[in-house]
């Protein structure tokens, strides 16, 4: 269980980005995109779909390493 | 994971734990520097990268993109490498966000300077009440998204989250309170800020919501 407290002090150090953030990985629809993504292995970062995906939430995509 | 590539960021880590890589477009905070070429930028002297970790680093056709940290915070940059250039360089671009950006390389470029963290505060952070509002609305969707079969009313919201030591007497009170009024704009804008407005807050704004009041009403 986290306090109140805990849970303010987590956000101290972040700045606007990091905020950004936050708030988009409580987006359903982000998490539904990932959970999609992440049960399909066919799917090639480099692919037009997955950088239109990534693109579309503001963030870049990496090609494969 | 996906043999060495992944989702921009999973959403069950925090942004502490797992920094998001943001396109330089969308987040002014992102330092965009131009380099000619050899030698490799991690070996000069004075790098912006020297004494600083690198916290995530993706690579594709748009550069070399990092999130680095340091005792200061942190900081996001995206490396392009153009040979064609006689000298390394920044690029800023001729938006709406000169003074963003411009704070952003003089924190990357410079050593911490005496008037940085107010820069910073103005630009780059949240300031403290920014802040404690941001957390505040942070609080709310993790209730909303809270694992029960009902989403909670906005009187559970008010005194879980918004108004802990606060008590709303019967249904009437409650129903015409000023309380009331300001839940539904918190939750509006917590939906907001999730939906679409975190793109504001990549560009230091934090501004009310503009989701519609339809959206409001879903809530008992």
């Amino acid at each position: 269980m986290t306090s109140s407290a805990d849970y303010c002090r987590q956000y101290d150090p972040y700045d606007f980005a990091d905020f950004a953030q936050e708030f988009l990985r409580r987006n359903p629809e982000y998490r539904a995109q990932y959970s999609k993504l992440d049960g399909s292995l066919h799917l090639a970062p480099d692919s037009k779909a997955c950088k239109e995906i990534a693109h579309a939430w503001g963030l870049e995509f990496p090609v494969p390493t | 994971m996906h043999g060495g590539w992944s989702f921009p960021f999973p959403p069950e880590l925090s942004a502490s734990a797992s920094p998001a890589i943001w396109r330089a477009h969308e987040a002014p905070s992102v330092v965009i520097l131009e380099t000619a070429a050899d030698p490799p930028l991690a070996n000069r002297p004075g790098s912006v990268l020297v004494r600083r970790s690198i916290l995530n680093e993706v690579s594709n056709r748009n550069g070399r993109h990092l999130v680095l940290s340091d005792k200061h915070g942190r900081y996001r940059l995206l490396i392009r490498e153009k040979g064609s250039l006689p000298n390394s360089g920044y690029l800023v671009a001729g938006d709406g966000y000169l003074e963003m950006r411009l704070a952003a390389i003089a924190r990357l470029h410079g050593p911490p300077r005496r008037n940085s963290s107010a820069m910073d505060r103005q630009c780059l952070r949240p300031s403290k009440y920014q802040r404690h509002r941001l957390v505040l609305l942070l609080k709310i969707l993790d209730r909303l998204s809270a694992n029960e079969m009902r989403l909670p009313t906005l009187r559970t919201i008010a005194t879980e989250v918004i108004y802990p030591q606060s008590q709303f007497g019967r249904a009437l009170e409650w129903k015409t309170s000023s309380a009331r009024r300001q839940t539904q704009r918190l939750v509006s804008e917590a939906r907001y800020l999730m939906q679409a407005g975190y793109r504001d807050l990549l560009k230091g704004r934090t501004g009310r919501s503009k989701i519609s009041t339809d959206q409001i009403h879903s809530l008992p």
